[in-house]
Formats: C-alpha cells, sequence, structure tokens
C-alpha cells in the first residue's frame, strides 16, 4: 500500500515530463534540419523524402503545407537581425539582397497565424515584382503603418508578428549546404510609445 | 533511502522517454489539426477545388496572399490519378502531398513538360500495368510513381494583382483530377472480324 503513492507520482511525473518536452522540441523544430541566416530560418528538408519526426509534427500540429523542392522554399522570421520579436507597434525596413529564383514574396502574419491587417491604402505583403530594386540587385522595403515613398508594406494592429519570404523557382533547395545565399537585414526603425 | 529515491527518478526518466517518443511518432496518425485532416472535412475525393481566398477559413495555414490555391484529394490503392490543368501563362507550382504531410513529389511551370500540368501518380502495380499496354494518350504526362495511399495535390497559381484574381480563378476550375487506370488502346492490327448474323448459315 505504502507503495501507491510513489508510483502514482513517478507516472504523473513522468508523463507530465515526456509530454512537456515532446511539446517543446515540436514547437522548437527549428533546431533540427534548418538553415539560419541571420534572423531568418528555413527547413529546406522539410521536403524531402527522409524528414526528421519532430519537423513532420511540427507541420502537422501548425497545419502546414510545406513548399516542394521544386516550389520553392520559405523563410520565417520572428526577430529583427539584432534578435528582438518582430512587433507591429515598431517600423522595420528590410533591405539587401534575396537568394536567386524567379520571383519572392514577403508576406506578415500575426500571432494567431493569420495575414496581418493591411493599413488603409496598402498591402501588408509584397510581391517581387511590385518592388523597386536599386540597379545593383538590391532592394529595400519599408514595413510601417503610414505610407512611405518606395516600396512600402501596409501594417496596423498591434502585438507580435512575424515575415515570411517565400523564394520560388529557386536553385537554393537542390544546392542547400554548400554555402549561405544572401537574405535580407531586418533593421528596427522607430517604436511606437 | 536514497537508493530508493534514486530508483523512482530513474523510473520518471524512463517513463518521460517513452512518452515523448511515444507523442511525437504518433501526431501524424492521431493530428486532427493537420492539413490533410482539415481538407478531409469539405473537400470530396477527386474534385478539384479551389481554396477559399479570405484566409480566415483556409483549411491551409500559412497561405501566400498572391497564389491562388486549388486542392484534389485522393487514394491511389485502387486506381491512380491523373492531373491536367489548361495552360496558362502565369508561374505555376504543384506538390504532392501524403495523409502525414510529406511532399512526395513537386513540380512547377519551368519542369513541367510544355509548361503544362499532367501528372499521373501510380502505384508501383500501377506502373507496372502502365509499362504493359503503354497507353497513348499519357505521352506528354509526367508520370510519378509512390506507395503512398492517401493524399492530395496542391496547385498554387501566381495572381500578382487583383486583375489576375478572375484569370487564376477561371485556370483553377479548369483543372481535372480523375481516377485513372492503364488501359491498352483497342488493337487495330488484328481486328475480330465478327460473324454476320445476316449470312446464310450452311
Amino acid at each position: 500500500m505504502r507503495l501507491i503513492i510513489p508510483i502514482v507520482l513517478v507516472l504523473a511525473a513522468g508523463l507530465f515530463l515526456g509530454g512537456a518536452t515532446a511539446w517543446y522540441s515540436i514547437q522548437h523544430a527549428h533546431r533540427i534540419g534548418a538553415i539560419n541566416i541571420g534572423p531568418w530560418t528555413a527547413f529546406p528538408f522539410a521536403s524531402a523524402d527522409q524528414v526528421d519526426p519532430y519537423t513532420i509534427a511540427r507541420g502537422v500540429a501548425e497545419g502546414t503545407v510545406p513548399l516542394g523542392a521544386t516550389e520553392g522554399l520559405s523563410f520565417e522570421a520572428f526577430t529583427d537581425s539584432q534578435g528582438r520579436e518582430l512587433s507591429l507597434a515598431c517600423e522595420y525596413r528590410v533591405e539587401g539582397a534575396t537568394p536567386p529564383a524567379k520571383l519572392w514574396t514577403l508576406v506578415t502574419y500575426d500571432a494567431a497565424g493569420r495575414p496581418v491587417l493591411p493599413a488603409p491604402g496598402g498591402r501588408s505583403a509584397i510581391y517581387s515584382n511590385a518592388v523597386v530594386h536599386f540597379p545593383d540587385g538590391t532592394f529595400m522595403v519599408d514595413v510601417a503603418r503610414y505610407p512611405r515613398p518606395g516600396n512600402w508594406l501596409a501594417v496596423s494592429g498591434d502585438g507580435a508578428f512575424r515575415m515570411v519570404l517565400r523564394i520560388y523557382d529557386t536553385p537554393v533547395t537542390s544546392s542547400a549546404g554548400s554555402a549561405p545565399p544572401p537574405m535580407p537585414r531586418i533593421v528596427r526603425e522607430t517604436c511606437a510609445s | 533511502m536514497i537508493l530508493r529515491t534514486l530508483y523512482f527518478t530513474l523510473c520518471t526518466v524512463v517513463i518521460a522517454g517513452l512518452v515523448h517518443i511515444a507523442i511525437v511518432l504518433l501526431i501524424p496518425s492521431y493530428g486532427t489539426r493537420d492539413a490533410y485532416a482539415q481538407l478531409s472535412r469539405d473537400f470530396p475525393m477527386l474534385a478539384f477545388k479551389a481554396m477559399p481566398d479570405d484566409g480566415s477559413q483556409s483549411p491551409i495555414a500559412d497561405m501566400d496572399p498572391f497564389f491562388a490555391y486549388g486542392v484534389c484529394r485522393f487514394d491511389i490503392t485502387g486506381e491512380g490519378v491523373r492531373i491536367e490543368a489548361p495552360r496558362i501563362d502565369t508561374f505555376w507550382s504543384a506538390t504532392i502531398v501524403n495523409e502525414d504531410g510529406t511532399v512526395v513529389y513537386s513540380l512547377n511551370n519551368r519542369t513541367a513538360i510544355e509548361t503544362r500540368l499532367d501528372l499521373l501518380l501510380l502505384s508501383p502495380v500501377q506502373i507496372l500495368r502502365l509499362r504493359e499496354v503503354q497507353p497513348p494518350e499519357i505521352e506528354n504526362s509526367i508520370v510519378v510513381e509512390s506507395d503512398m495511399k492517401e493524399g492530395f495535390v496542391v496547385l498554387r497559381v501566381l495572381r500578382p494583382d487583383d486583375s489576375w484574381r478572375e484569370r487564376a480563378r477561371e485556370h483553377i476550375e479548369g483543372v481535372k483530377c480523375t481516377a485513372y487506370t492503364p488501359v491498352a488502346a483497342p488493337a487495330a492490327e488484328t481486328p475480330e472480324v465478327p460473324e454476320d448474323p445476316a449470312a446464310p448459315s450452311q
């Protein structure tokens, strides 16, 4: 009879620890098989034959469909280039170059996974052919609430958000691991309040 | 007493490890929020359907707003499936995903034959049958062999701005997703001449 209490305790603690570590590893599957370039993270192998079970479980839990290797690659950023969490209270400048690709899109999503509501007169996403590039092929996009000259990604609301840069029809997926492709920097500018 | 505590701690760690492994490995089979489970609710088998645009109740998370999406669910255990789309000038890409959410095959307009989506997905047994009969109508199809059972195909069509919305939608509505079984073409060399019932019998 004395033994029942420790057994129950051991079982409860085991279940709790197992569940917690599983949940944690799935949420942070970033670190397994991912490529990290500055604040950007991509899973080039999420579409390969041999995907690790954590990445599969993460896709199942989030309900996402990965881009196939021939389709492209999607990069996610939750922080700016200095590692501070992206917030809709701040303005950001995304500048630099993307990996070689036929086209790319930059989309902002809120914490609930929906596209960020655009500010009046703009769109909360931008497409490469609509972006004005500098002569050397780099570009600069302002993520802000109020209209900006040049490339403006119009956001509204508040709270945390993330940026997703999807590059379509790119050679990066077949040469992942050779050399890190160029990715734009995310520079935080002024913050409200 | 110390030994006893150590023993119980060890038991806890072992149980935690087993639970951890079980959860991670069982999520693909028992998850209910995954794309395939969500699709199964509103998308019938072998019908190519456009995905709702507003994104709020979309069965697939994280959709790209610059793309129109179409989906067809299928099961290739019995018959194969053929996905055929009309030609379109804009960029498109397609992915075959199995029910666990793993990509089986993907292509885009540049890697397709004549920039047109014409995909044939067959199980290994059906592939053998295909080699036997070599039907002429699939000459321009990309043939993919897979031992998957159920799954779906996602077609993404680029629509850079609102003026493309209608075209992309029409394109997706024109996609055919049908069951396919390789059937030999009617042999022309040795036509069987049926007996003429009107001929007088002798």
